[in-house]
Parts: C-alpha cells; structure tokens; sequence
C-alpha cells in the first residue's frame, strides 16, 4: 500500500465522498420521516409578469462557424470535454469507468420530471457506471439541483415564433455543440421525442399559492 | 371597380419639393410598368388659386398617371395609397376617391414642428384622416432622419422602419467637372425665395455669400425677402428669381453649392442639395445636413464655408473625388430604380407588362455597356462564381486585414459575391485571424475558399504579394481568374516585385497589375521596376459606411490611443517611454501585435494585443490615435487611422503624414507628441475630430472601392442585400452566490426603450425568473456544474456556447453583470467589433480582495457602468480608484414605490394579519454561509416575542429548502421586496439589492452582514446604515446574545419612525433607467438609405 501525500490526499477526498454520498441518504430519508403538522405555512408569490415581450430568431442568424487550425485559424479551441457533476447520492462515483450519458426530459410537468430523474438516479446507484447530464426545457430545476446533477437548459422558445426554419437549425447546432461539450456517448429520451418543443405562448399568470409545507 | 396599381394622393399644386419629388415617382413607376392613379386635394396651407405643378402636368399630359376625379362615386382599387405631404391632410377634404388600398403610407415631407417647438401640423390628426380617407390604417414613412426624429415622440402613429427615398433622374443633372469654371471659385444656391431658406440677417448672408471679388456668387431664387433685407447686391453677385432659369442648367453654372438657411427652419430633406449632388457640384453645407448626406457633402459653419470652397478649388483633384462620390450616392440613394424597389417592398407589383418608358428613363433603365478599358468578365454565372475574391494571410497585426473587411464589407453592401482566401505566410507570426475579417464571414458577407475548391472569379485582388507563397501551401484551391489586381503596401525591391509578379502570373494564369496605395508608393514601384504594369489609379482607403456611435461617456481626462510599430516581443525602450509620458496625463491604450502586460501605471495604461480584441473598439473609446511609426509610408497605418478619424478620433502622426491626410490630423514630431497633444484643449479636439471625420467620410466613403471594382469587373453595384437592423441586447449574468447579478439585469432590461429586445444569457440556475419577466433567457451552467474539469475548459466551451447564442440572437451588444468578466466572455465579445461590451459593476469590492487582475479586464469593455451604494463612502475596494473612468448610476433597484404593494394588500397575499407585528428575514442563499444555523438562531430569538408573526425568504436558488421549518411563514418567488409593506421590520443579510431596497423604501432593519471571504463588503453597508441610524446590525457570532434586544427596540413604533425617516434621507434614486439610456445609447441608429446602409449620429438618449 503506497502512502505518499498525493496518494493519503486522494484516499481522503474519496472518504469525504464517500461521506457526502452517505449523509445526503440520510438527510433523505430523515425528511420522508418529519411529520407534517408542525410543517410551515409556504407561500408561492405570484411571478412578476407584467414586462412580456416577443423575439423571433434574428433573420441574420448564423449558427455555422469554420475554424480550422490551418485553413481558418481562430483562437476557439478545440477543448477537452466537461465532466458534468456526479450527483450526491453516487458522489464517490469513480467516473475513470464512467460515461456520461445525456437524459433528455423535454415537455415533462413537475411530477414526471421529478419521477424521470429519481428513475435515473436510482440506476446510477445500482450500476455505478454512468454520470447523467440532463437536457431539460423545464425552468423548475429543483429535481436537478437538489441532487446535485448537471443539466443544460433548451428554452421552449414559448416566447418566440414558432415556425422559423432558423429555430430548428439553431436547435440542431445547440444539440451538437451540447454533445461535444459534456463528451456524450449516447442521449436517452425519457421525455417527447423533440429536442426543441416549440409551444404556444403561456397567457395565463399563476395566482399566488398557499400550501403547507413539509 | 378601377385599378390602380398605386394611387398618390396630395396636392399636387405645391411649387416646390413635393410636387417635383411627386412628379418623378410618377414617372419611376411608369417606367416599371406601374398603373398610377392621382387624388388632388386642396391644402389647408395654399391660400392662393394655384395650377397643378409644370411637372405634374407633364406627367398626365404623357399620360404616365390618371387624375382620378374626387366626386367619382365609384370605388377605387389599390395596392398602394400614398399620402404625400401631411400639410395636405390637416383637414378632412371636402370630396375624396372612395378608395380600397391593400397599404397606405403618408409620406412626410416635413417634420411635425420647427426648431422651436411651433407644430406645422398635429400627426395623431393627419394619421386619422388618412386613415379614414384609405378606409385602413396608416404607415408613416419620413422622408429623412430629421423627419424622423421629428415624429418619433408623436403617439398613435406608426412609422416605417425605412425612409422614404426622394427619387430623381442623376442623369438629367450630370454635368462635367473636369476643371473649375473660372480662375476664382463660383458659389451658388438654388431655393425658394421664402424667408425661411435663408439666414436670417443681412450680416449672415453676406458671411455666407460675401461681397468679395474673388468669389462669384450665383442665386437662383431671390424674392422679396432677400431684395428687402439686402436692399443693394454686391457687386460680384448674379441673382435669378425663383423658376428664372432651369435648375440644371443653373447647377452647371456653379462650381460650388453653399446652402444655408434659417436658424428656425427645419430642412427635412433638400431636395436642391440632392439636385445639386447629382450635377456634380461639390456641396457646402451646415453640419445638420450630415445625417442626411452624409459623405456625399461637405459640412461647414457658415463663416467657414467661403474658405472650404477656396480650398477645395485650389485642389481639384480632391474636388473631383467629391465631386464623384456625390452623384455616386445619389444615384445609389434616389435613383428611380431604388424607389421602385421601395414600392414592391410595400407589396404593390406592376401589372403592365411594357412600361410606358419616357425618353429620359429608357436611358436610366438600359443595361450598362462594359466600358472599353475594362476587360469584359469572362465567367458571369455558377454557384462557385465570385465577383471579387480576395488574398492574403488574415493573422497580420497590420492594415491589410482590416482594409480587406472592409472592402469586403463593401462589396457585400452592394451585391457583390466576394470570396476569401487565407493564405498563411512565414512573415505573420500571429496565431489567429483577425476578428475584423472572422466577423465578415460570420455576417455570410464573403465565402471562405480553401484547399480542395474550384472557383472561377472576375476578380482576384492580392494583399501581401511579396510574402505570399512562402512557405507554398500544402493544397491552394484552383481560381481562374479574370483579371488579378497585386494592392502594394509598401515599397519593395527589383526583385522582390519581380518574384511575387512571376509566382502570380504562374499561379493565376493572368499576368498581374500592381496598384499601389499611394502616390508615393506608386513612384517606388517605379524606381524600382520601371516596366511594372500598374493600374491607373491608387488603391486608395476606402471605408465601408461607419455607425457613429461613440460613447456619450467622457473619462475624467483624455484617451489616448498609440500605434506601436509593427515589431514583435517585447516593445522598444523609446517606444515605452513614449506611453509611459503620455500616461502623465492621459488613460492611454497600446495597440500592438502582441499581449504585454507593463506593470508601471498599470492603472492608465491598457495593453492590447492585435487578437485579442478589435482594434475599431480600442479607437471608438478614444479621443486621440498616436500613430508612433518610424517607417513613414512603408508601415503607416492608414486604416487604421482613417478609422480613427472617421469616428472622430484625431491622429497625431509625423507632419508629413498630417499634411497628406488633410483636415483633422495634427503633425508633431515623436519628441514633440506629448507638447503638441498638451495643446489641444477640449474645443480644439472636438473641432479637429469633426474636422477628421469629415475629411475620411467624404474623401474615403465606400464609393471609391465601389467605382473601383465597377471598373474592375464591369458590373455595377446593385441593391444591398438586407439586414435586419439589429436592435437586441445580451444581459449576461454571472452564477452569483443570489440574484443580484440577475437582479440588476432585469431592473435594467425593464426600462430599455420598447424596440430593443433584451435576451438573457445567464449562469445562474434562476434564469426561470427571466421568463417570468417575459425574456428569453438562455442558461450556460456555470464552472461549479462541472466541478471536476478545469477553468480552462470550461472558458473555451463557454466562448463556443456563447457565440453561438450570439450569433442565433444576432445581437448588437452585451451587458455583463458580475464580479469576474470570464476569458471565455471577452474573447467572444472583445473581437466583434460590432459589438459593444458593458460591464456592470457595482462597487464595496472587500479592500483585502486582491482583484487587481479583473478589474484590468475592465479594458475590454465599451463601457462600464458603476451602480452607486448608499454606503458608497465606505467604499474602499478596488475599483474605487476607476470612478473617472465609468458611468455612475444611481442604485439599481428593481422596483419603484409604486410597483410595492399595500401593507393591507401585501398582509393578504401573505396570508398575515396586518394589525399585528411581522418581522421579514431574508439571509441570503447560503452559498457561502451556513444560513440554516444562523436562520435557526434568529427563528428562535423571533419566536421569543408572542404576536411576531415570522416570514422566511426561501431563495429559488437556495441550498436550503425551509420545506420542513416548523411554525413561520415560508415566502418563496420573486421579487419579494413588493411584500416590504406587510412587515414592520427585517432581518437582512446586506448584499447590494437587499441593503439599498430595505434602505430605499425605507424597511427598518437588523442587518446580519455575510462576512465571508468572497463577498462584497456587507459590513461597511451594515455599519454605515448604523452610524446613520438608518438600521441596525448585529454580528453572526452575537445573534443569540444581542439580536433578542435588538428585536424588542424595533417592536417599538417610534424606534421604527424613527429609522424611517433615516433611511429615507440616505436613500438615492433608483438608477436603473439611467443605465439602460447609457446602454441604449451605445446602439448605433442606422438607417437604409438607397443601396448604402448610413448611420447617423447617435448622440441623443435612445430613450
């Protein structure tokens, strides 16, 4: 057994890990057992809509870009791909085995989203074999965040016009920029099969909510 | 039912502009194949019996229009119903067409009020009967930027985002200016005879046209007004009254047309000043006439015009190349083909298929001959076809990339397909290409061609013969070429000239032509080679139309911008010292091939390297460009300095160059640089920059490129291509450890002008918030995303994402908000020269912060905005030292007193009783503080106090949920400050938003200050709003102990009066619309004006 720093060092962080992994099981299951009638009162202020504006893609919209190291050198460089975070509860995941794996969660309420990412959650403990990197049009991000994963936002361009060829350009140029980042091996569609849901405009303003807490 | 492809309405008896204006659209669309119908009414205005307009009569008696008669009863179809002048429409008219229009525009002849405010007419009221005269609603087009300004605050109306193009025939004006009429200059004028087209006393008309034998003086138009106000002319004047004598044959009489008016008279567009252009003559104006002619006129304060025509008399050569630009623009902007243009873009097409073509516009419709020097191009058709493509290494740290952006730019502008070729040579040791000519590919305005193409060219133009091919390129793509034009730069040898010539006769199968850029160069090609084929004219600067948008923001002394010579590494020892003495009394910034970072007076001294950043930014924020060259005309940098003055930068350069670049430029010798500078106060720089950019944006507009490739290939210029005018802004936030970042942006973004669109980029995991606001809003997750991967990495990605979402936005500028400016960011932003860059920068940076390295990227920035803090005189960070050098602003709050709900209304939402006590705490996200033990702690001293109803802000971005908090209050969403009524106090972490709102609506407060490492500093805040007893503060570490007294002091109503009153005299106005009329400001307004884009002078609040 070797004991250089750098390899005491290492053995340390990986208990730490290990140690973040094992409290956040714990902090879990400790809230499923808080009663709830001593739980607060939770107010969901009403959203602050009242500066609504549309944009549509700008007809001089460009989302190709040559660079070349040669033929058309630019300082945009070709860079190593991101690891995105393991997630708390498989914090001590040695990701030299793992792949990262995009999730795709698209036009999922709150419930399915949550649902989808415990789903993956819960495989990422049993397999140990992958990190997940969410790619999501949901701005309520509590599932992701919560459990310490990744994502990348697509904004459902609710706000936009729907039909523009440009859209679905930039969505494919997104995508695959989106891919080369993180170093995807593969992307699994958990939601609606379309990468960049274009919907109607949302008019109504949720009302302020009231609800106990817990 | 009758048809009419367009109806123009008005009254066609006007005897000036209009009617003439009228009357030549009439006979453009005829010529088109237009069916044109005319509805005459009777103007309010005209007092007098009148007959219709000699040019209108003309028009009906050749049968290119209809008189439609007004009692018709029958309907009337129309793609397209034109109201021409609102003077005719201030009443309803008696009898009017019954007209069914698919589109109707009313033209605006004349902006709504004079000078001094006194309405020629009421818009809302002319917009109403037009639009039931049309039975649909009307577009108003103006007939100039002047007009436009004009009607922009009149409500109810809506205005075409384009102008209306006064159309005439060029061709019927042009007359020969190739020597001056006589030995002295002759000036002249051609106007109504009203009071009002003149200056307004005896004095100034005779400083304008003087009684001076050495200047004749023409007047076409004299009446009533200028005989009584004269009572004798001078000697040397020749008078004509108004109609005397055609006006073409008037403007071939004149060398020079000087046009001055009244001080009150609003000139909405001059048409004579455009006549005139067309002839030939070089006009003289007053510098208002700039953001309608551009560089197509000489500008001038009257007492200065008389000399400006001498001077330019006495060289003529310099008048002939006005002279030329001048009609070159007036055929491109009121040509009949671009108001045809014009109206199919409105959607009326003509339905004639042979035009009923007048004499005179057969001629203006005929195909152009090919002249006979020019070679006819042998290639015209194909998708690998280029019109112009262009060679040379793109990585050089001097002129030649930005002379080829901006030829390219120009060509572009005006339907020509340009290539591009980058051919990398051992002469440029930069790594990267320039981002002036990235940018011209990002815009689609040429094609990159490499290796494997084949293409096929009218024109191949080379820059940098003499290193070209050296290293050969391992692949280089086939291009056959029609003919091949070698742009020398600098003076080379026998042989050298000899070799390049060779290899490109071999390469290009067609043996090339030299053009040098000057004449001095041209004679060294000559000295050197005397058989060197070379072209006929220089390859003179030529700049594409510049958006004038210089910051309104002046630093609190002079910027100076210095040119290095083009050598690497390190820079020379004299050229050091000379920064370093300007530095005494300037901010100064370097421009040179290379990063160098100088450690002394690091504060005023900012270094950039030529890839890292546009050099057009470094210029646009300058008052003054050294040019510190020792090789004369070898490596002088004339783009560079043509941009400089073009913006109104004056250049300091070697007395020699001064004299060749003209009006603007200051010569000094390098010993003298700091001594002449030392000289030029703020009225003469101001002088010389207008002086500067006059000169460049007559004698260098984009016309001398564009004659000079029409001559080249043979083919004219044709329509520009459009683009969307870019009126989109990027808020880029960082992560932050809460939402003031976020925050700031949107109290920003709320208060822009409605036709800017805002389109969030942020970092922070809140950007749903954005969307409730009604913005898009796009998220990159921040470096803490992907906690295992380098800085490195995440900046080269962050660059990648960005300009994508850049690009797709197609955005004009960026608006950071946050504390660490990323690499990833500035390297998107800073090579993008069309692109401004604001950092938004709040202050109470911590004094033990050792920030120094991003505060210097503060260079990189257009602007930098500085939000006050009510505790600002406690500020002692690092960015205290910069005040001179950004834009302070009031804090930026988010919301105004009224946007704050009722304690009454705020209780109920909140589901509190109103009438008894309530306490608000908001501790921050806990990012970097443990907020639930310390939220614990003030829970428990709160509860102590029976009746104290609690409230707990729950952040979205919080790493606590308060889901399971046991008797309070859980107030999530955002913003939370419009619930401030409900409570009778808070308890507040004192992070710039919270602190500056709890103090601005006047909260009383117990501030818990965050006191971590790498926030900003919440203390001195807390302790200044104490000293003021404005608040109160307690420490994280005394919460139990001390926060219980605290608590029953501020349950005391008096002791909250109290703090009231003291937060409400400390407290500041919200400065959020003041920051976005500064960003606002830095959008140039650019308007399409013929085949030319022009911008025009923004330096009035966009607001």
């Amino acid at each position: 057994m070797s004991h250089s720093p750098e390899a005491v060092l290492h053995g340390e962080v990986k208990r730490l890990k290990e140690v973040v992994e094992r409290q956040f099981a714990e902090l879990n299951a400790l809230r499923q057992m808080m009663p709830g009638g001593d739980a607060p009162v939770v107010v969901d202020g009403a959203p602050y809509r009242t500066f609504r504006r549309s944009i549509t893609p700008a007809a001089n919209a460009r989302t190709a870009r040559r660079s070349d190291p040669v033929l058309w050198p630019t300082a945009r460089k070709p860079a190593n791909p991101l690891w995105p975070n393991v997630g708390f509860a498989n914090y001590a995941l040695d990701r030299s085995g793992a792949k990262v794996i995009g999730f795709a969660v698209f036009g999922m309420n709150d419930q399915d989203l949550e649902d989808a990412v415990k789903f993956v959650e819960d495989n990422q403990r049993r397999t140990r074999d992958f990190v997940p990197l969410f790619l999501t049009d949901a701005t309520t991000i509590a599932s992701f965040r919560k459990r310490g994963y990744s994502y990348e936002y697509f904004p459902s361009h609710r706000l936009t016009r729907s039909n523009a060829p440009v859209l679905r350009e930039y969505a494919e140029a997104r995508l695959d920029l989106v891919r080369r980042k993180w170093g995807l091996a593969g992307i699994v569609t958990l939601g609606e099969s379309a990468i960049y849901p274009v919907g109607p405009v949302q008019d109504t303003v949720p009302a302020i909510a009231r609800r106990r807490g817990g | 039912m009758i048809n009419f492809d367009v109806v123009l309405a008005g009254d066609f008896r006007f005897p000036g502009g209009t009617s003439v204006a009228t009357a030549h659209e009439v006979r453009a669309l005829a010529a088109a194949g237009y069916s044109v119908g005319l509805a005459q009414v009777a103007a309010p205005v005209l007092k007098k019996r009148r007959g219709l307009h000699p040019q209108i009569r003309d028009c009906l008696d050749r049968r290119l229009a209809t008189i439609i008669p007004p009692e018709s009863g029958e309907a009337i179809q129309t793609s397209l119903a034109i109201f021409h002048n609102p003077l005719a429409f201030t009443a309803e008219p008696a009898e009017f067409p019954r007209l069914r229009a698919g589109e109707a525009i009313v033209v605006a002849h004349q902006g709504a009020e004079d000078t001094n405010g006194v309405p020629y007419y009421d818009p809302g009221e002319v917009d109403a009967i037009c639009s039931t005269l049309a039975q649909r609603p009307v577009r108003w087009a103006p007939i100039s930027g002047i007009v436009r300004d004009s009607l922009q605050n009149a409500g109810g109306i809506t205005i075409h985002d384009e102008d209306w193009h006064n159309t005439l025939f060029p061709e019927e004006w042009s007359s020969s200016r190739s020597r001056p009429l006589k030995k002295i200059p002759v000036v002249g004028r051609h106007s109504r005879a009203d009071r009002e087209k003149w200056p307004a006393t005896r004095s100034e008309i005779l400083t304008v046209y003087p009684s001076d034998p050495g200047v004749e003086v023409r007047l076409l138009g004299v009446g009533d007004f200028l005989t009584r106000t004269m009572g004798e002319f001078p000697g040397n004047w020749a008078t004509f009254r108004f109609g005397e004598i055609e006006p073409p044959q008037f403007l071939k009489s004149i060398d020079f047309f000087v046009y001055y008016h009244h001080p009150h008279w609003v000139e909405a567009f001059g048409r004579t000043v455009a006549e005139a252009l067309a002839s030939g003559a070089v006009a003289i104006l007053p510098q208002h006439f700039e953001a309608t002619f551009d560089g197509a006129a000489v500008y001038a304060r009257g007492e200065d015009a008389i000399e400006v025509a001498r001077s330019l008399h006495g060289d003529w050569a310099r008048y002939r190349k006005q002279s030329a630009h001048a009609t070159h623009w007036v055929k491109q902007n009121h040509g009949p083909q671009r108001h045809v243009r014009f109206i199919k873009a409105l959607g009326a097409k003509p339905s004639m298929a042979t035009a009923r073509l007048p004499a005179v516009t057969r001629r203006t419709g005929a195909p152009k001959a090919p002249r006979q020097n020019v070679i006819t191009p042998v290639f015209r058709t194909g998708s690998d076809h280029f019109d112009v493509v262009t060679i040379g290494d793109m990585r050089a740290a001097n002129d030649r990339p930005l002379r080829v952006a901006h030829e390219i730019r120009i060509q572009a502008g005006h339907g020509y397909r340009s290539g591009l070729i980058h051919v990398p040579t051992k002469a440029v040791s930069a790594e990267y290409v320039r981002g002036e000519v990235d940018a011209c590919l990002l815009a689609g305005d040429a094609v990159l061609v490499t290796g494997t193409d084949r293409v096929r060219t009218d024109l191949v133009v080379v820059h940098g013969a003499e290193d070209m091919f050296n290293p050969i390129p391992a692949m280089f793509p086939a291009v056959d070429a029609a003919r091949v034009i070698v742009v020398a730069d600098r003076s080379l040898s026998q042989p050298a000239l000899l070799n390049a010539h060779h290899l490109l006769s071999i390469v290009f199968r067609v043996p090339p032509v030299w053009a040098p850029i000057s004449a001095t160069i041209r004679e060294a090609l000559l000295k050197a080679w005397a058989e060197i084929p070379l072209d006929a004219d220089n390859w003179a600067v030529s700049l594409r139309a510049i958006p004038w948008s210089r910051p309104r923001f002046r630093a609190d002394r002079p910027v100076i911008a210095v040119a290095l010579p083009e050598s690497r590494g390190e820079p020379a020892a004299d050229d050091l010292a000379l920064v370093r003495d300007l530095a005494g009394s300037a901010y100064v910034k370097v421009l040179r091939p290379d990063v160098y970072e100088d450690k002394v007076l690091h504060n005023q001294v900012e270094w950039f390297g030529s890839a890292e950043i546009a050099a057009t930014k470094v210029l646009q924020r300058a008052d003054i460009l050294v040019v510190a060259e020792s090789g004369g005309q070898d490596s002088f940098p004339r783009m560079l300095v043509a941009e400089a003055m073009a913006r109104g930068v004056v250049p300091v350069v070697a007395p020699a160059m001064a004299k060749e670049l003209g009006p603007g430029a200051v010569g000094a010798d390098r010993p003298k640089i700091r001594e002449g500078i030392a000289k030029l106060d703020a009225a003469r720089l101001t002088q010389l920059g207008h002086d500067a950019a006059r000169n460049v944006r007559g004698a260098s507009g984009d016309g001398v490129h564009l004659s000079r490739i029409e001559r080249l290939t043979g083919r004219a210029a044709e329509q520009a291509r459009p683009r969307e005018q870019r009126r989109r802004i990027a808020f880029v936030s960082s992560n932050g450890v809460g939402l003031g970042h976020l925050t700031r942006l949107l109290s920003i973004a709320r208060r822009l002008p409605d036709d800017v669109e805002p389109v969030f980029i942020t970092m922070s995991q809140a950007f749903g918030l954005v969307e409730q606001f009604g913005y898009v809003a796009e998220y990159i997750p921040f470096h803490s995303q992907s906690e295992a991967s380098t800085n490195a990495d995440w900046n080269d990605w962050f660059r990648l994402q960005f300009e994508q979402m850049m690009d797709y936005y197609d955005v004009a500028g960026v608006v950071f908000d946050g504390g660490a400016p990323y690499a990833g960011l500035i390297a998107a932003a800073a090579t993008r020269s069309e692109v401004f860059a604001v950092w938004v920068r709040r202050g109470m940076w911590r004094a033990q912060q050792f920030n120094e390295p991003l505060i210097r990227r503060q260079k990189f920035f257009d602007l930098i905005i500085e939000p006050r803090d009510i505790a600002g005189g406690r500020d002692e960070g690092m960015t205290a030292p910069h005040r001179g050098r950004v834009a302070q602003v009031d804090p930026i709050r988010l919301l105004d007193p009224p946007d704050i709900l009722t304690r009454v209304r705020a209780a109920a939402e909140l589901g509190l009783d109103p009438d008894r006590p309530a306490v608000l705490i908001q501790l921050g996200s806990g990012t970097t503080r443990d907020v639930v033990s310390i939220t614990r702690e003030v829970v428990a001293a709160c509860s102590a106090f029976e009746g104290l109803q609690i409230v707990l802000i729950e952040w979205s971005i919080g790493v606590a949920s308060f889901d399971n908090w046991p008797g309070i209050t859980v107030l999530k969403g955002f913003p939370t400050s419009r619930y401030f009524n409900a409570f009778d106090f808070t308890i507040a972490a004192a992070g710039y938003n919270s602190y500056n709102e709890i103090i601005s609506f006047g909260l009383p407060a117990i501030f818990v200050a965050n006191d971590a490492p790498m926030m900003d500093d919440q203390g001195g805040r807390a302790g200044f709003a104490e000293e003021q007893g404005a608040a109160l503060s307690v420490l994280e570490s005394e919460i139990e102990a001390t926060l219980p007294g605290l608590v029953q002091t501020l349950l005391d109503p008096r002791a909250r009066e109290v703090m009231r009153v003291n937060c409400l005299r400390i407290a500041l106005d919200n400065g959020a619309a003041a920051a976005a009329e500064w960003i606002a400001g830095l959008l140039p307004i650019e308007r399409n004006v013929g085949a030319t884009t022009l911008a025009v002078a923004d330096m009035r609040s966009a607001s």
